[in-house]
């Protein structure tokens, strides 16, 4: 895990040698030194309270051996857990005689503990290898952490458990982990069976009196309700057809045999199986996209006149033409905002903002056969002209460049979805501008797939048109066409590329060597610290003053639900921790999804209301956003509206611009990969951290947007009206 | 001829995964020969082009050079007929005079160049890949793998490569003789179609070399020891070596979940799966009316019954008796004595 800031938690110097040291717990916790911290577990394990003592003595290849007491209760067994990356290896209690710490006490200490790895347990089903770590914990009450004093590499642990889980299973048969014959089905689910989970996710069909599990057993497996956060019985029943036309309770079967078959609870390869399972050729996706209706599109010379009369009535001392894939003024979105930042900004320099979007949408390039046929929506200053085609609009602009002086003349481009370069050669040719930007707000310049995502999955570093992974990609057949008319339309026109963030600068820089003049770095919008807050106490919390150390945490997603935004890893993070009460998930955004237990609150960001992210975060007490981009963001603005809402933001380490962000502004936390973030979630440090921020307050402050290509195409104004100031 | 020859072998059900095959193999070797060996005949309305297919010559089993040919064919179902050719006409092209031979299952897609197949037919005859190159460790791995190997065969035929020397023309001669007479699913008996012979093949052919790189034959029943990466440069490995062809077995239900058994959260090899499932759609042939197989019906329209076939390639005095068990329109003499057969019995 990268921490950012570094998790405030740190080891202390050993201790001198001899049995005393073994003590552990407040000041005074310390193992020896000299141990690698992979084996000693996580950054989030928790020292355990002031009396408590023992340590992990001994691994190899028999087993391990140690001790844990409470000083305050010798009697009392102490429990034991160990775990490797997570999984329960062995369980028990600290009760073996040991004479050693016996004599330390001064009385008999029955506080020892053995675990024999050919007792492993026989359902501990451990992570494949490609996502093995080594982390091996051993915990004790309330979930502390012992110390171990010997520390072994995490392959060398993973070398003896899978000796004996496999010989374990080889001697088992098919009945490894299946259920003694005489548990009947109910008793049977119940050892597994998670009624919190089941009450979180259910709460319309499970009253406070009813029994979860009796639900569960009698109607609600055949109404799809999951039994448990790692058993889907939607997947199980589609990937077992035989299961499906039996009729049985898919968990009845999963324990009593399709584990031991091999067979899995939950889809594989997570969310991303499910996108692969549900996926469209590119092809498909853009006959879905094809509009039925018809446009009807102003003749050459209506759209001159009108436009023509606009600009007599306006008056501007200048035209600005951008190009982005939809109307800004009709749809909601990070990019449809800053465009209308954009023009108001133009609107003041006194230039006149002439935006083109086109007609039929398209996650592609519209067809260069009819390239000048291209209809095109026309605003100016975000009213709107009309529709007329790509060549109408060429010969209109080419008409109204006369009237303004050739250096207050721009081009600036947002996205190209649904353009033809080739007709955007063509306007930019009959505007002749002083100057053209080309936006860096995606990546559609290097492929189809404008977020790098090889199959709309993973991110795909844009290897070479010829690789293997082009091969097997949804974008790679469209993808050499592609380039070669983006590269013929970066060759016809002079940009100067602009990067919302040195990241996505450096990046695309790295990429490509597509001819610009230049590539610069601007921000769409800053944070201006204002002050500082405590957190406001709810309604039901203790006392103002101390925030709200009792209430949950309140964990968010922000925006659009969408995969390439992180959302079911959200969605998976919600299901895995909603028994947990601990935590409390909400979504701030446009579109409830899912039958989630989570609170919904629509969130509409637009430029009456450019802030409406940030009060929203403010009103509904958010502690902890998790935005897990998984592609490389080019800006990220919702990392900028939880840094002004004073909100701790939990990212992607490979989520680009926004890690970048995260990283810069000590804001947040960047986490490795998805089993990482919900081991930070099972932790108790992630809470910790929050209720401090909720005690000691934290900075808050405005949203400073800023002016995009307004900022970078300075007007160059008249000798006149210098000379009047 | 000379040079590098590759066949598959299909009937008209497997067209649109034939095509895959052809047009990435073609991709990555444009200058070889592809050959379809179609165990079929053509439906109605639908014409096998090879100006329009990515083959460039097709070879029909009705055009096979084995004697009694009606009455061989007729003893095999689909599987086994579509495998018992693979013998014949591997000798057929080595007779006339192909250099280097490679057989690959209409199933499998090309990911990568298999030239080093070629340079090892310079030291070696005959190549094949065993279904597992690591031995498994899990209880139900073992037994989905290796002792479904053990009853089906260690090599995967899905794939041979064969040199025109030495022990090439007699593996061969070999392989095409015993399916003349035992290409069978009967894997009671100790046979599996054309598969398990060849576990007798390293003992009987000297020059023969076991392929053991993971690039090749990536399919379900080796992905419990396979891990699919793909590299920021866009490789695609296979335990760290370049893939070479994937074997997609069965594409449906059955195959996912094997897939999904095996590969879990390597989602790579689902990418893998999704891309080969839109390459099939998009060959898909319409014209080709559903289950169709000239060979699974009587003259008359009839279908075939299994126990006809069996009972026919069991008995020397029909295969005598009826050189042409289909029929032909105006009368199916076999299909007519089957009938007065089976009254007598009931009566």
């Amino acid at each position: 895990m990268n921490a950012s800031p570094r998790s405030p938690k740190t080891r202390t110097s050993p201790p001198p040698d001899g049995a005393a040291s073994r003590r552990f717990g407040g000041a005074r916790s310390a193992p020896r030194a000299d141990i690698p911290s992979h084996t000693l577990g996580s950054d989030l394990d928790v020292a355990p309270r002031e009396g408590c003592y023992g340590c992990l003595e001994r691994i190899d290849a028999v087993g391990m051996t140690g001790w844990v007491l409470d000083a305050t209760d010798l009697d009392l067994p102490q429990p034991v857990r160990v775990l490797l990356d997570g999984v329960q290896i062995f369980a028990g209690q600290a009760k073996l005689m040991r004479a050693d710490v016996s004599e330390l006490m001064g009385r008999h200490a029955r506080c020892g503990f053995e675990f024999r790895w050919c007792d492993i347990q026989p359902q501990s089903r451990l992570p494949d290898p490609w996502e093995r770590k080594g982390v091996l914990q051993v915990l004790t009450a309330n979930r502390a952490a012992l110390p171990i004093a010997a520390p072994v590499p995490g392959a060398e642990i993973y070398r003896w458990a899978d000796f004996y889980l496999d010989r374990l299973a080889l001697v088992l048969g098919v009945s490894e982990v299946v259920a003694p014959v005489q548990l009947d089905d109910r008793r049977l689910v119940e050892r597994e069976f998670d009624p919190a989970y089941y009450r979180a996710m259910h709460p319309d069909a499970v009253g406070e009196d009813d029994d979860p599990l009796e639900h569960f057993m009698s109607v609600g497996w055949r109404l799809g309700h999951d039994p448990h956060p790692e058993f889907s019985v939607r997947y199980y029943l589609a990937a077992n057809v035989d299961v499906a036309s039996s009729d049985m309770n898919p968990y009845v079967h999963f324990l009593r045999a399709g584990r031991a078959e091999g067979r899995m609870g939950m889809p594989p390869g997570g969310f991303r199986f499910d996108v692969l399972r549900e996926q469209r050729s590119l092809d498909q996706t853009i006959t879905l996209w094809r509009r039925a209706d018809s446009f009807r599109a102003l003749s050459a010379r209506s759209l001159t006149s009108r436009l023509e009369e606009y600009v007599a009535d306006r008056g501007g001392i200048g035209l600005v033409v951008s190009i982005s894939h939809d109307d800004y003024t009709r749809h909601v979105g990070g990019i449809q905002l800053c465009l209308a930042k954009e023009q108001r900004a133009f609107n003041d320099q006194g230039m006149i903002y002439l935006h083109l979007s086109p007609w039929q949408a398209l996650p592609v390039l519209a067809p260069p056969a009819a390239a000048e046929r291209t209809a095109l929506r026309v605003l100016c200053d975000g009213s709107e002209i009309g529709y007329a085609t790509a060549a109408d609009v060429a010969s209109a602009l080419g008409m109204l460049r006369e009237r303004f002086a050739a250096e207050q003349l721009h081009f600036v481009v947002h996205a190209l979805h649904g353009h033809a370069t080739e007709a955007v050669v063509t306007l930019h040719r009959a505007l002749q501008p002083a100057r053209a930007l080309f936006w860096l707000h995606d990546f559609f310049s290097l492929c189809t797939g404008y977020n790098l995502l090889r199959n709309q999955i993973q991110y795909c570093h844009c290897p070479p048109l010829s690789s293997a992974a082009c091969a097997v990609c949804v974008f790679g057949e469209s993808r050499e066409s592609h380039l070669e008319r983006i590269q013929a339309l970066f060759e016809a026109i002079p940009f100067t590329a602009v990067a919302p963030s040195p990241h996505t600068s450096a990046l695309w820089r790295r990429l490509t060597s597509l001819p610009v003049r230049d590539v610069v770095v601007h921000e769409h919008c800053s944070v201006l610290e204002d002050g500082r807050r405590i957190a406001p106490a709810l309604d039901d919390s203790g006392v103002a003053d101390a925030g709200r150390p009792t209430t949950p945490l309140r964990v968010a997603f922000l925006g659009h639900p969408v995969v390439h935004k992180g959302w079911p890893v959200f969605r998976n993070l919600v299901r895995r921790m909603c028994s947990d009460d601990r935590y409390e998930f909400w979504h701030l955004g446009t579109a409830a999804e899912d039958k989630l237990p989570l609170h919904f609150r629509e969130v509409k960001v637009g430029p009456a209301e450019p802030d409406a992210m940030v009060r929203a975060l403010d009103e509904a007490a958010i502690d902890v956003v998790v935005q897990w981009s998984i592609w490389p963001e080019t800006f990220g603005i919702a990392a900028r509206e939880c840094a002004a809402a004073g909100v701790y933001l939990v990212a992607s380490s490979a989520s680009g611009a926004v890690a970048e962000y995260v990283r810069d502004s000590e804001r947040g936390l960047l986490v490795d990969t998805e089993r990482a973030l919900v081991a930070l979630f099972e932790g108790d440090d992630l809470v910790a951290r929050a209720m401090h921020r909720r005690t000691h307050g934290v900075a808050v402050g405005h949203l400073l947007w800023g002016r995009l290509s307004a900022d970078l195409l300075a007007p160059v104004r008249p000798a006149s009206a210098m000379a009047q100031e | 001829m000379g040079n590098v020859h590759c066949f598959t072998s299909f009937n008209f059900n497997y067209l649109a995964k034939a095509r895959v095959l052809a047009t990435t193999l073609k991709k990555h070797h444009p200058d070889w020969t592809i050959h379809a060996c179609l165990c079929d005949r053509e439906p109605d309305g639908f014409v096998f082009d090879l100006e329009t297919e990515p083959f460039d010559a097709v070879t029909w089993a009705d055009d096979l050079d084995i004697p009694l040919l009606s009455g061989w064919l007729f003893g095999h179902d689909v599987v086994e007929l579509c495998t018992a050719v693979k013998g014949t006409m591997l000798r057929m092209l080595l007779q006339r005079g192909a250099e280097k031979v490679i057989y690959l299952d209409p199933d499998i897609g090309v990911l990568g160049s298999l030239q080093p197949l070629v340079d090892m037919l310079d030291q070696h005859d005959v190549l094949l890949t065993p279904h597992q190159l690591d031995p498994d460790v899990k209880r139900h791995a073992i037994v989905d793998n290796e002792i479904c190997s053990l009853q089906h065969g260690i090599y995967n035929l899905g794939f041979a490569a064969v040199a025109n020397r030495r022990d090439g023309p007699r593996f061969a001669d070999w392989w095409e003789q015993r399916l003349l007479g035992w290409c069978h699913d009967s894997v009671a008996t100790g046979i599996f179609v054309d598969q398990k012979w060849c576990d007798l093949a390293p003992g009987l052919f000297d020059h023969l070399h076991v392929l053991r790189d993971p690039g090749y034959n990536v399919a379900s029943w080796n992905l419990s020891q396979r891990r699919v990466t793909i590299t920021p440069a866009g490789d695609i490995l296979v335990n760290g070596q370049p893939i070479r062809f994937f074997h997609f077995t069965k594409l449906g239900p059955v195959g996912d979940t094997m897939t999904q058994k095996y590969a879990r959260g390597n989602f790579e090899v689902y990418e893998l799966w999704a891309w080969y499932r839109r390459q099939v759609r998009q060959h898909e042939e319409k014209r080709i009316p559903k289950a169709w197989w000239a060979f699974g019906r009587y003259a008359n329209d009839e279908k075939i019954r299994r126990e006809d076939r069996l009972m026919f390639r069991s008995r020397t005095d029909l295969k005598r008796s009826f050189i042409d068990p289909f029929g032909h329109s105006d009368d199916c003499a076999f299909f007519r004595w089957l009938e007065a057969e089976r009254q007598r019995a009931m009566a």
